[in-house]
């Protein structure tokens, strides 16, 4: 038990904030739109930075089989960029919502030079009261994530072939353009395989139409691990603004 | 309500109740180069294998083409690993995350 301090529980008894933790909540940073099929974002990212993405839009493009033309976002670890998937991923060249994708870059509160004023509740780490101290800002917090699913990409489920999954349903009350996938630690790369170039995923599928997101876990046999160790993540952008109300 | 906290933006957007999950920043960093067929234990005072914790791994310099994706983050009681299975040696950026 602690003995000052405020430590805030969900109605699961998973811990929303803990100033014994000196862990500081993320806020949803600056965002934009990219082109999907290059160089993302354009100042590559380092090991501060969380970015999530989604797809601008629902469309999906044309394709079959594991490249169904429902876009996946991932990225392709040796270059920074989004994979390049002929089919399964927004492309300009397969009428797939015009091959852009929304980002936003999460960061953490302490590390925002965040100003709190006027009204709302704020919470330090106990170690003074500075910007790099806050643990909470209230006042902060206009444009927010929430995460709403995590698990690790050992998805045992399949749709044929290599394809393993775990499927995230989303909250049908809830707005569809506000999720975003953590794309940190995703991987989406063309390998050479069966006479010619496939996928290998451990990424995010999108599927609005089903109201899911599929966690790929996906390696051709002959490539690669197919039970990778990993963390991934689904975020619900709570109050995002008009860069998360453009799904009609 | 009948119990918790909700907290609400200043335009009414109620943004935290007790239905959330919390992801909060533990740290960040990068790791000393990895060669091929090794690993680096990281601590990290309380964490465990469990769901409440996650950690997010990027190799600075993966090999072009498949496998660049060989590589994993285990989390254990304390620490967690990073294997390097690239074929080439590696540093790693991680991001550690609390998420309950």
């Amino acid at each position: 038990m602690m003995t000052y301090g405020i430590h805030i529980l969900n109605s699961s008894g998973r811990t929303i904030l803990n100033s014994d933790e000196v862990a500081s909540l993320f806020y949803a940073g600056p965002s934009g739109t990219a082109v999907a099929d290059t160089v993302f974002p354009t100042s590559n990212w380092s090991g501060t930075r969380l970015i999530l993405a989604r797809p601008s839009s629902t469309a999906v493009g044309t394709g079959t089989s594991f490249e169904n033309g429902k876009p996946q976002l991932g990225v392709q670890p040796f270059s920074a960029q989004w994979g390049p998937s002929a089919q399964g991923f927004p492309s300009t060249s397969n009428n797939n919502g015009g091959g852009h994708v929304v980002w936003r870059e999460l960061k953490a509160q302490s590390t925002a030079s965040l100003s709190p004023s006027g009204t709302g509740l704020v919470v330090y780490d106990g170690l003074g009261t500075g910007s790099s101290n806050i643990l909470f800002s209230a006042s902060d917090l206009d444009v927010f994530a929430t995460l709403v699913a995590s698990g690790r990409y050992n998805g045992t489920a399949t749709d044929g072939g290599f394809r393993l999954y775990t499927e995230f349903t989303m909250d049908a009350s809830l707005d569809q353009g506000r999720y975003y996938a953590l794309m940190t630690d995703t991987i989406s790369i063309a390998v050479s395989a069966f006479g010619g170039f496939i996928q290998s995923h451990y990424n995010f599928e999108f599927d609005y139409a089903a109201g899911k997101i599929r966690v790929l876990n996906y390696a051709p046999a002959n490539t690669g691990d197919n039970s990778r160790d990993a963390d991934w993540a689904i975020f619900y952008l709570t109050n995002g603004g008009s860069v998360d109300d453009n799904f009609s | 309500m009948a119990y918790g906290l909700q907290v609400y933006a200043a335009n009414g957007t109620l943004i935290m109740d007790v239905s959330s999950r919390g992801a909060r920043s533990v740290g960040n960093a990068r790791t000393a180069s990895i060669t091929n067929g090794s690993y680096i234990d990281v601590t990290v005072s309380g964490m465990t294998s469990g769901d409440n914790w996650a950690v997010y791994v990027t190799p600075v310099s993966p090999p072009s083409g498949a496998n660049s994706q060989n590589y994993d983050s285990v989390r254990n009681s304390g620490y967690f690993r990073i294997s390097n299975n690239m074929g080439v040696s590696s540093a790693f950026d991680y991001i550690v995350i609390r998420t309950g």
